[in-house]
């Protein structure tokens, strides 16, 4: 999970359709600079166009299972969009 | 963002592609066609549009041609109205199931993204109160 927020703007992600060396591509719609989790980083980085070089930043997130997730978090929302 | 799996849509699209090509298997990972005008170099996607990578290679020393696929930018379409459930609902899973979720709690509030629909999506533009929060597989 990252932060899509820069400069006070909010940016929507959206998958490029590139993939590069097994990893998606990303890009925002508002500006189409594209964004990249360069190996070993911790966040996007916005590899070509307007935000050049300026980072997103990971923020916490878990894989996990339902079950274990949820036994934890008895509180969480679900995603229900299918 | 650094999974093989989370390609499973790409080449699920990839094989249907290759299927309706009798002339090559894997039409869909051949190299990015690469266009140099002058100091810019664009690939071209399916759809025809460019982009410019010149600050991905010159700066981060991509390569051109490693980019694949290109399906376009409208092939994976990212959720922007999350709708949840929350526990007590009718549509709440039983909590025994042992699918794949990304989990988060930000501002005090957890929440749950299935794989099964991050698969298909790769992006949920999501926020929590005043933070905005893009989550991807």
């Amino acid at each position: 999970m990252y932060s899509r927020e820069i400069d006070g703007q909010i940016l929507t992600l959206s998958a490029s359709g590139w993939t590069y060396r097994n990893t998606f591509v990303l890009y925002d719609k508002e500006t189409e600079s594209l964004w990249y989790h360069l190996k070993g980083d911790d966040g996007l980085t916005c590899i070509a166009g307007k935000f050049a070089d300026r980072k997103l930043p990971e923020l916490n997130s878990v894989l996990t299972r339902w079950n274990t997730w949820v036994n934890s978090n008895p509180e969480s929302k679900f995603l229900m969009n299918q | 963002m650094k999974a093989y799996l989370k390609v499973f849509g790409l080449f699920g699209l990839a094989a249907f592609l290759a299927c309706s090509s009798s002339t090559s298997s894997s039409a869909a990972e051949e190299p990015a066609p690469v266009v140099q005008q002058e100091e810019k170099i664009f690939i071209i996607d399916r759809t025809g549009k460019q982009w410019d990578v010149t600050h991905a290679v010159k700066k981060y020393g991509m390569k051109a041609d490693e980019f694949q696929f290109g399906l376009g930018p409208n092939a994976i379409p990212p959720i922007n109205n999350p709708i949840f459930a929350a526990p007590g609902d009718p549509n709440y899973p039983s909590l025994n199931q042992t699918f794949l979720v990304i989990g988060t709690i930000l501002n005090d509030e957890p929440r749950a993204y299935p794989l099964f629909t991050l698969t298909s999506h790769e992006v949920v533009n999501d926020r929590f109160g005043d933070r905005f929060v893009a989550i991807g597989y």
